[in-house]
């Protein structure tokens, strides 16, 4: 058995130390758990990273067909703007995928295997071969699986509604968001034609699925649109499979290309998922909030000349009000805060909001140490070491500066 | 070739199981050793270190898991190193902030003397990561079992940087919690 002997100077540092060496006893059950986990996380990010590349290569080489095209009718004498032939975007190298960094993690290929294979509800292995390769290579109109949020919002601006449940968590953690635009000539206010959703894998959103309504007028590579007909789906991709019931057409199955059919016509055209939701959606909730209001005690510190003086508010009926309106609404976030705090409450549940004056503006902080921070900040000591930054630079909402202060006898300025 | 085909390797005596265990865990556990030591040569005689290890080890050893196995003696080989060069002076660098968020987790009222056993701290953490739901687990683990930049593991697990000190911090504070109640020393 090993022995440790702790003494000198760094007893501290040695103890932590230790601690640190203690966690290599960690059953492998847990990081292989934690393996698979981060690996699904590459898998799936390097799967966006390759479909967005592929989209560009498919625009890049679309691009130089077309000049080169354009210059052998020039050297003929024919008209430059004459439409080239439709150009597929071309595959990319495995070499192109495997240039993302090292990770601890980066297991072997075949362990990788493995673990999608050995994981039941793995959904990547729900992707066939057809339906992966259709999402990497189909466009709808300019849109692409893969399109981060902010290709988007330069292509199409703002998108018109976004989903009321704002974003929610998947079983594996992934963010997801509907956002809907209106893209076509209709006249209909408030009617939006293309539905897209977007996911967020750990390096922000991109998107995961295009499904077009009735309204939409945009097009795919193969020049399907909503209303072409049975005959022209069943042309332009001579493998697809009718669904069993009639109701439409697919290449992929569940993830891949999808037709729906209303009278021999194309009614709704759905791309992806990329990434399908698991099987049960076990979280539907916002993800938590790393502060929290909710306290039946708080202490107040109050700036009075150049010290600060501490007071208690006990008791659910003068604290929750404060808890009301701080928490009421999304924080606006703020460049700066002023350098002055007025105020300090300490919720004594690892949260600390700092007001900075009748302007609403604040901070959040996590305290490791309320009595530490207590006896620093009271005798004018340093008292950054307790806090830890949540929210720099925010705006409460209106009426919290305010509420402290009536919370605390005082007459509102 | 697969683990089991590199065990064999191992038991058979043939020395090209340190080529294949190369070929397929370099970079695990180079990535480990460089994210303790921050130095590629230092981090690649660990590694080379590890994979003699390993052959003195196997047989009798039979890892349940080759890749933990490996990353763990990498590991305990890389803190020793960081041990030895940082003996006088404790530099910067991700361990140690890890180290210094860890003084976090020591039990107050205990006096650092005397001699204390590694296992039963080590059981006593164990326990404990499965008290905790897998994100906050996996946050600990990629914290201090893989000495991840916090950065990293907010990409990772899309979180922002300070979502994850402050589930790493809470977590810190029930092990603490927990190591007081267990009665465990640090």
């Amino acid at each position: 058995m090993r022995k440790y002997e702790i003494n000198g100077k760094n007893a501290a540092g040695d103890r932590s130390l230790k601690l640190l060496e203690a966690f290599s006893a960690v059953d492998d059950k847990l990081l292989e758990q934690y393996d698979h986990i981060v690996q699904k996380r590459l898998k799936i990010c390097r799967y966006r990273r390759k479909a967005a590349f592929v989209c560009s290569a498919a625009l890049a080489s679309t691009a130089l067909l077309c000049i080169i095209t354009a210059a052998l009718h020039m050297q003929r004498g024919g008209n430059p703007l004459t439409p080239s032939a439709t150009v597929l975007p071309a595959e990319e190298s495995e070499e192109g995928e495997s240039a993302t960094s090292a990770h601890p993690s980066d297991e072997p290929e075949d362990i990788k295997q493995n673990a999608a294979e050995e994981n039941i509800s793995d959904n990547q292995a729900e992707i066939t071969e057809e339906g992966q390769r259709v999402m990497e290579e189909e466009r709808i109109g300019d849109l692409y699986l893969g399109m981060t949020e902010n290709e988007l919002i330069q292509l199409l601006g703002e998108p018109k509604e976004i989903s009321n449940s704002g974003v929610v968590i998947d079983e594996y953690g992934y963010r997801r968001i509907c956002w809907w635009y209106d893209l076509g000539s209709d006249n209909i206010q408030y009617r939006a034609d293309v539905q897209l959703e977007l996911i967020d894998c750990g390096d922000g959103f991109f998107i995961n699925t295009i499904y077009l309504l009735p309204e939409a007028e945009l097009t795919l590579l193969s020049g399907i649109r909503i209303g072409s007909s049975s005959g022209d789906v069943e042309r332009a991709y001579p493998k697809i499979e009718r669904d069993e019931a009639g109701s439409g057409y697919n290449i992929g199955g569940l993830s891949g290309l999808r037709f729906y059919m209303e009278n021999e016509t194309v009614k709704n055209i759905e791309l992806g998922s990329l990434i399908p939701y698991p099987p049960e959606v076990l979280d539907k909730s916002p993800e938590p909030l790393p502060y929290d209001f909710a306290s039946e005690h708080i202490t107040v510190y109050v700036k009075s000349e150049d010290s600060w003086t501490a007071e208690e508010l006990n008791g659910w009926e003068v604290c929750k009000p404060i808890e009301v309106i701080m928490g009421i609404e999304d924080l606006t976030e703020l460049e700066s805060v002023p350098l002055q705090p007025m105020y300090y409450l300490d919720f004594h549940n690892g949260t600390l909001a700092v007001l900075y004056g009748s302007d609403e503006s604040g901070s959040i902080y996590t305290l490791s140490d309320s009595g530490g921070f207590q006896e620093a900040l009271l005798s004018g000591g340093d008292t950054a070491q307790y806090l830890t930054p949540v929210k720099e630079a925010v705006r409460f909402p209106a009426d919290t500066f305010a509420r402290v202060q009536r919370a605390l006898g005082r007459s509102e300025q | 070739m697969n683990d089991q085909s590199i065990l064999e390797l191992y038991w058979n005596r043939n020395e090209s199981a340190i080529r294949e265990t190369s070929k397929r865990y370099g970079t695990y556990c180079f990535s480990i050793a460089h994210n303790i030591l921050k130095n590629r040569e230092d981090s690649d005689e660990c590694v080379n270190d590890t994979w003699l290890h390993a052959w003195n080890a196997i047989p009798p050893a039979r890892p349940g898991r080759l890749a933990s196995y490996l990353g763990r003696i990498t590991r305990n080989l890389s803190i020793n190193r960081y041990k030895l060069a940082h003996a006088k002076k404790r530099g910067g660098g991700v361990v140690t902030v890890a180290l210094e968020e860890l003084m976090e987790c020591i039990p107050d009222g205990q006096e650092p003397c005397g001699m204390l056993e590694l296992e039963e701290l080590a059981g006593a953490i164990n326990s404990f990561l499965y008290t905790l739901p897998e994100r906050d687990r996996c946050l600990m683990l990629g914290r201090y079992w893989y000495v991840e930049p916090v950065k990293h593991l907010a990409g990772r697990f899309g979180l922002s940087e300070n979502n994850v000190k402050v589930i790493l911090h809470r977590s810190r504070v029930r092990l603490k919690e927990y190591l007081e109640k267990e009665g465990v020393t640090v």
